[in-house]
């Protein structure tokens, strides 16, 4: 069995390399390729690799142009100051970092959609296994990337290796990741050994709960840095662990089954419905229980009506309200379509998993703007440009509406990451062996 | 020689919101435009020097904030190359710019926002000599920076220049370990108040009421 | 590390607290650096560099006069501290201070001498080299004399600098002389003279004491003074008198900083403070708190006044030739002795003042065939005109408030300090006479911890000759009489042709009242029009010859305090940046080329030391050298009490609270209202008042504030002040706020039939219903539109002459940018 698998992914592999669209001979057998014998997989998947072939080249593209502008974008930022942001000094993190936390959540999402059934020996997903894992690396590169650009003097960086302070949650976050980065690289590349057959599939077991364990703590950490800190009421629980961990599971199941989902819709991969409708289930969960957090940390700020109420009346009915209402109708809808089988068609799906994630980006803004809305110390004061993004309206004025926003250069220099992971995300479609194992056997 | 808790004690009674500790710190540190370490606040209405209350039952007290040189301060722990730290002999929070690289976690982690500064831009100085004390460290952009409690001063044996030029005569700083300094025996004779002691940071600044 | 910065400088926390003595613990690091601290003195520092310091004057007209030490490296000045003064209460130095460098090195100072190129005031120069800017004045000013006489140019000067040398205002400078030499006219400022026009009829002359003296005060009443924002240096010893057990007391419509430190705050209708006092006065009476004796004795109170004439009724009246006294020192000619009579109980009948055993304090008498009333009797027609309920029902003070206040007054000594704020109304002179009458109700003279006054006074005990070339002196106006002049052509009844106008140490155009009719209607009447300035300011955009100065710190100069009576020699810390020239240099060129540099050619020194080259400053010691070798010197006692004696410089030597010959501060104005000056008496102020017409078109009443930011409109271009305060503003009530529909940082519109002003709003609830109140001092292109002294009246009380910054109208409107 492995041996066909082996030559029919080599012959695959094969058309695949020579092919790209231009061997009319295989496109011709592209017709048959479903019902496929031997002979046809080959022209089968040579069709699919010239279809899938030119949407990833053309997506290979544009991530580079996007991470060229990206990197120009920053160079500009770091030689004419990060003035240019909508940071300062009240509001000292912004957009990179919530894109941080935000991408640190789809990656250990994914990860953890993927190991949990390995890990646990339950059937998986339809193989969609090795895409999560590469969809969570790529994740975890843009996490990183986000980091970099937000800081002050990213040549110092050598510095946190060379004079690391281990009690930081920001150094635990910094470690975790890279070990994060380095374990899911060996992952991957355990699942491709173990479908060559020369990883063993205990030892993969024991990978994917290393790998499992990893994807959490580096959620856990992550929530750390905020939740560790007392100067904020709003970050200050011990909730915000778990509730970082549960809303990566929304967000990145979301991400890998809308990756999973295009690209069958493209052709590269087969996903059966049922496999989509169990992990739109397991999403719906997700999302239930991180409600359910949501809801948990909501109550527990409004119900002594203390100083907890501000932070309830600027998510409620205040600057936050957009994102919060945003979030909270988002999930509902995810969680409703996902449980709902009538309303688990396709179009819909791909709606419930597009609002999942948009959703849990929502509370990400609310965390981290959030964070900064309700000032510690407001008494008033004479502000100067750096003091607050909107200073001319004086500390009342400022905290009015949302205390931050982005300037133009922070949004493209967040499209030049986003283009980084999508460029990694194609190449690595494109040049690595992603495909589900199955798929493969298949043809 | 013993280890000192240095502290500020600032009388509150006496203190007028005038600012000149603000720009006093400013000129002996040479610190670039835009950025104050040392800011006045008041506490009454929703502008600077408006009172709380309706005319004519008002109330009005300025408090002037600056680094606090917490004793259990949440900066040191969160920087990740240890670039604020706390010097043991003195009890100053200090900041290497050397080190800092920018990450800004100690500014989200200190309460007292605003005590801490940036330099989102290249150091510009709308004055163009180099003022200020001599071995003041230069600012550089990008990274963090605060009240350094004229540590250059400290060295010399000099007070921080925010207390020796407070016209009103309201800044009081010294050994708070040291039960026959004017500071401790201020802290210990009048009644005072610290800000967002809540937040488990034991400030080392006490405003006397 | 050089030796000097390893030395304390400067003073010590310790010496701070006046209950310690030398400090018994340690405080801070010892004197000799720590080890372990010196060698963790980091910073990435180059080889230090030399550094020398220098004691500086600032003198800006806040009075402060603060002693402050420059470090100047590199030829640069980099550093300030307060410099150690003879008595460390007056250690000290404010923001405004310490951003002098913001001044010294501001890019846009003026750095050559510039002449106008195209229409006046359209913004274009030329620079010129000061050869040419010297021959083009002396071309002008000798053209102009000749023709039109020597009165034809004037000079408008302030208190901007204030020394012998150099500088404006009311000390004998170079300028000084120069215009008296010249014989031309000197245009008064005509600020903040009213309260002391008022003062001086009834004391002489100023007898504040000392602020230092305040911790012997039981009761502190800050009369309109916003010590905490104009004068913040005065602060501490206010604070320290608090500390020592006074009650401080502050009497202001407006909540000030003051007012919040205050143990009482009295809120009060804007403008009727005299009301107040004098119910005050009325409760001492009629409770019999007041001083009989010292009334009797050291004021005018048992004077008999004539009833037909209100003249004092003297020996002369009564057939008794007057004597000859001794000789005055200032006129060199004998005193006329004609004593005042009063009524002795004991004779029963009139009598020499010093010679009754037991005058009478009340009533009316025949003396002489002339009817007369008693000087106190006039005195308690006024004031019981206001018992407290009256008074409440004027000032919105409660009846209750004001018994207390009374009934406190009479407890202890009280040190009425007297601000800016309600001289600056058309009432303004009799707020200076009834303060300087309600401490002799209580015989508040004299001792520790009694005093009133308005904290200002010069050293007049220079050689006034220094500036009196061959005797030959300056005709002096105010500049309201500009309008009519010009008009006319006249000054009285002579010929009056003004030409030339040389502008130095101040900015009339942009801080006097009603500067659109100064600018666009008096201005244009003189041809050539010189200023003095450091920076371009509203008046020296006007100007056809705009001439650098150097800042305080790079001349030097004596300077004498308008508080704290010290004389100081203020040294030169840096050469004058760019092609900057000092007055006395100006003068000595320009003199050259108009022909009399002969009477210029001294030096700086010499002219200095023939200015101090008095019998008074001999009694003190006072020399340059000694000045030069000393720094600072005290001009006569310390803490002063100069009501100690109870001598003062009145007719009589009495506190004259009857005035009987009130003249106006300067002839040539509008006739006075003799009856109208004569006691302290209230009268409503000339337009902010409820009850006027206009008030139903302009219902608020317009205040200034002088805020820390500036000294008038020194330190408008400030880089550091102006990140402190980045926008003009005005302050309103909230009530009048939303009446208008106005909110917090609106832009809006202040404006009357004089001009208007485009401002952002600052809603507070420490301003009265009714007010608005902005902090002054902004030049008109910081502003949107307009500019705050636009609005304010060029109308003027004809006896103070003085500018009425208070006493304003306005309305307030969202503004609509077109």
């Amino acid at each position: 069995m492995s041996e066909n698998v082996q030559a029919a992914s080599a012959a695959g592999a094969q058309v695949a390399r020579s092919g790209e669209g231009r061997d009319v001979a295989a496109g011709r057998g592209a017709g048959n390729a479903g019902r496929g014998s031997g002979g046809q997989v080959a022209a089968a998947s040579a069709k699919r690799a010239s279809q899938g072939g030119r949407g990833l080249t053309v997506g290979i593209a544009v991530g580079a142009v996007l991470t060229v502008a990206g990197i120009a974008l920053w160079v500009m930022q770091l030689t004419g100051g990060m003035v240019q942001t909508g940071m300062r000094n009240l509001d000292s993190w912004g957009a990179y970092i919530t894109m941080f936390m935000f991408f640190v959540g789809l990656s250990a999402g994914g990860l953890i959609i993927s190991s949990v059934p390995k890990a646990f020996g339950m059937k998986g997903f339809g193989g969609i296994s090795k895409v999560a894992v590469w969809t969570s690396i790529c994740c975890t590169v843009a996490a990183i990337a986000f980091v970099v650009v937000d800081l002050g003097q990213p040549l110092r960086l050598w510095e946190l290796f060379a004079y690391s302070n281990l009690g930081s949650p920001l150094m635990w976050d910094i470690i975790v990741l890279f070990v994060y980065l380095v374990l899911s690289v060996v992952y991957l590349w355990a699942q491709v050994r173990h479908e060559a057959g020369k990883v063993s599939a205990a030892a993969l077991r024991v990978v994917s709960v290393v790998a499992l364990v990893c994807a959490v703590l580096v959620h856990s950490v992550t929530a750390w840095i905020f939740g560790l800190q007392q100067a904020h009421e709003f970050w200050h629980t011990a909730l915000l662990g778990p509730w970082f961990v549960s809303s990566a599971l929304v967000c990145g199941t979301a991400l890998v089954l809308v990756v999973c989902v295009a690209l069958r819709a493209a052709g590269y991969l087969k996903l059966e419905q049922a496999n989509v409708a169990r992990l739109a289930k397991m999403l719906g969960a997700f999302v239930v229980v991180d409600l359910y957090f949501f809801g948990c940390d909501l109550l527990t700020s409004a119900f002594p009506g203390g100083s907890g109420a501000e932070v309830v009346g600027m998510l409620v009915s205040g600057p936050l309200a957009p994102f919060f209402w945003a979030e909270v109708v988002l999930c509902v809808l995810a969680a409703v379509v996902c449980f709902v089988p009538p309303l688990r068609k396709n179009g819909l799906v791909v709606a419930a998993l597009v609002a999942a994630i948009l959703a849990i980006f929502c509370k990400r803004v609310q965390l981290l703007v959030g964070g900064f809305q309700i000032p510690n110390l407001d008494m008033p004061g004479a502000m100067t440009e750096h003091t607050v993004t909107n200073w001319q309206a004086g500390m009342a004025g400022a905290y009015e509406g949302l205390v931050y926003a982005p300037t133009m250069l922070e949004v493209g220099v967040v499209l030049g990451v986003l283009g980084l992971a999508c460029l990694l995300l194609f190449a690595g479609l494109k040049f690595l062996p992603l495909r589900p194992a199955e798929d493969e056997a298949a043809q | 020689m013993a280890a000192k808790r240095y502290g500020f004690a600032i009388d509150t009674r006496r203190c007028i919101g005038c600012s000149t500790c603000v720009v006093g710190c400013k000129l002996e540190n040479y610190v670039p435009d835009g950025t104050f370490w040392n800011r006045v606040l008041t506490d009454g209405g929703a502008r600077e020097d408006t009172p709380a209350g309706n005319y004519p039952n008002l109330s009005m007290v300025q408090f002037t904030v600056n680094c606090q040189h917490c004793e259990n301060p949440a900066c040191v722990k969160v920087c990740p190359v240890g670039a604020t730290y706390k010097d043991p002999e003195t009890g100053v929070v200090r900041q290497d710019y050397d080190k800092c690289i920018g990450c800004r976690m100690c500014m989200a982690a200190c309460p007292y926002t605003g005590v801490r500064s940036f330099n989102w831009e290249e150091p510009s100085y709308s004055v163009e000599v180099r003022y200020g004390g001599q071995d003041v460290p230069t600012h550089q952009k990008h990274v963090v920076e605060k009240c350094t409690m004229c540590w250059h001063r400290l060295a010399r044996g000099e007070n921080p220049a925010c207390v020796d030029i407070c016209p009103a005569r309201a800044r009081f700083w010294g050994d708070l370990d040291d039960p026959e300094s004017e500071v401790s025996k201020l802290v210990h004779d009048r009644e005072y108040m610290q800000l967002l002691p809540e937040k488990g940071t034991k400030p080392s600044v006490y405003y006397l009421v | 590390m050089t030796d000097e910065k390893s030395s304390r400088r400067g003073l010590t926390r310790r010496s701070f607290l006046k209950s310690t003595a030398a400090a018994a613990g340690a405080v801070a690091v010892a004197g000799a650096a720590s080890p372990t601290l010196t060698a963790l003195a980091e910073g990435d520092t180059e080889t230090s560099t030399a550094e020398h310091t220098a004691k500086c004057c600032c003198r800006c007209n806040c009075f402060g006069s603060c002693y402050i030490e420059v470090t100047v490296r590199d030829g640069k000045a980099v550093n300030l501290r307060p410099a150690a003064m003879k008595d460390e209460h007056y250690n000290r130095v404010c923001l405004r201070g310490l951003s002098h460098l913001t001044r010294i090195y501001d890019p846009d100072r003026v750095k050559y001498p510039m002449k106008r190129v195209g229409e006046r005031g359209g913004g274009e120069w030329e620079c010129i080299g000061w050869d040419e800017a010297i021959q083009l004045m002396a071309d002008r000013f000798t053209e102009i004399r000749e023709q039109y006489g020597n009165q034809a140019i004037a000079f408008w000067t302030a208190l901007g600098n204030s020394a012998i040398l150099n500088g404006g205002g009311g000390t004998p400078n170079f300028m000084t002389r120069f215009f008296n030499y010249i014989q031309g006219t000197d245009i008064n400022a005509s600020v903040d003279m009213a309260g002391s026009v008022g003062q001086t009829r009834v004391l002489g002359g100023n007898y504040s004491s000392g602020l230092s003296d305040l911790v012997n005060s039981h009761t502190i009443i800050c009369w309109g003074y916003n010590a905490t924002e104009s004068t913040m240096h005065t602060w501490h010893l206010i604070a320290d008198g608090m500390d020592a057990g006074a009650k401080l007391i502050v009497i202001d419509p407006t909540y000030t900083k003051i007012a919040a430190k205050a143990d009482q705050w009295i809120p009060i209708r804007p403008g009727t403070d005299t009301a107040l006092a004098l119910s005050l006065m009325q409760v001492l009476y009629s409770e019999g708190l007041h001083d009989r004796d010292f009334l009797l004795k050291y004021t005018c109170a048992p004077f008999l006044v004539k009833d037909d004439d209100g003249l004092y009724l003297r020996m002369s009246d009564l057939g008794v030739e007057p004597s000859e006294g001794p000789v005055n020192a200032q006129t060199g000619k004998p005193t006329v002795v004609d004593p005042i009579v009063v009524w002795d109980e004991t004779t029963g009948g009139g009598v020499a003042a010093d010679e009754a055993a037991s005058p009478a304090l009340e009533g009316a008498y025949e003396v002489g065939g002339l009817s007369c009333h008693t000087a106190f009797s006039l005195l308690r027609e006024e004031f019981d005109q206001y018992p407290p309920d009256v008074a409440e029902s004027i000032t919105e003070v409660p009846a209750d408030v004001i018994v207390e206040l009374a009934e406190r007054l009479a407890e202890g000594p009280v040190a009425h300090l007297l601000g800016y704020g309600s001289q600056a109304y058309g009432n303004g002179v009799h707020i200076g006479m009834v303060m300087a009458t309600l401490p002799a109700m209580t015989g508040n003279y004299g001792y520790p911890g009694a005093q009133e006054g308005a904290h200002w006074k010069f050293f007049s005990g220079f050689n006034n000759k220094a500036t009196q070339p061959e005797g030959k002196m300056r005709t002096t106006i105010s500049h309201f009489f500009l309008s009519d002049l010009f008009k006319t052509g006249k000054l009285g009844d002579k010929d009056f042709p003004l030409k030339a106008l040389w502008v130095f140490s101040t900015n009339p155009l942009a801080g006097s009242p009603g500067t659109k009719v100064l600018t666009e209607e008096i201005w244009p009447n003189f041809d050539f029009v010189v200023v003095s300035d450091l920076v371009m300011t509203d008046t020296a955009k006007q100007a056809d010859l705009v001439l650098p100065v150097p800042h305080f710190f790079e001349q030097e100069d004596v300077h004498t305090s308008g508080e704290h009576g010290f004389i100081f020699w203020t040294e030169k810390a840096i050469d004058p940046l760019y092609e900057a020239k000092t007055d006395s240099q100006i003068v000595r060129l320009l003199a050259e080329k108009m022909g009399m540099g002969d009477q210029f050619s001294m030096t700086d020194d010499e002219y200095m030391q023939e200015a101090l080259d008095s019998q008074v400053c001999k009694n003190l010691g006072i020399t340059l050298e000694a000045l030069k070798e000393q720094g600072c010197m005290y001009d006569g006692t310390n803490p002063s009490i100069p009501a100690k004696g109870l001598k003062f410089k009145t007719g009589s030597g009495r506190i004259e609270f009857y005035c009987e010959k009130p003249a106006p501060r300067m002839k040539n104005g509008l006739p006075i209202d003799v009856e109208r000056e004569r006691l302290p008496r209230f009268f409503p102020p000339i337009e902010a008042w409820s009850e006027n017409e206009l008030a139903r078109k302009y219902p608020i009443i317009l205040n200034s504030e002088r805020p820390r930011f500036r000294v008038h409109t020194q330190w408008f271009a400030s880089s550091w002040l102006r990140q402190l305060e980045p926008d003009p503003i005005v302050k309103m009530n909230p009530e009048d706020a939303e009446a208008r529909g106005l909110k917090d940082d609106d832009w809006v519109e202040v404006y009357n039939d004089r001009g208007h002003v485009v401002v952002k709003l600052v809603v507070s609830s420490a301003i009265r219903k009714g007010m608005a109140v902005y902090p002054k001092g902004w030049q008109a292109y910081q502003h949107k539109a307009g500019s705050w002294s636009e609005l304010l009246s060029r109308e003027y009380d004809p006896a103070g002459i003085n500018g009425n910054f208070m006493d304003n109208l306005c309305e307030i409107r969202l503004w609509e940018e077109e």
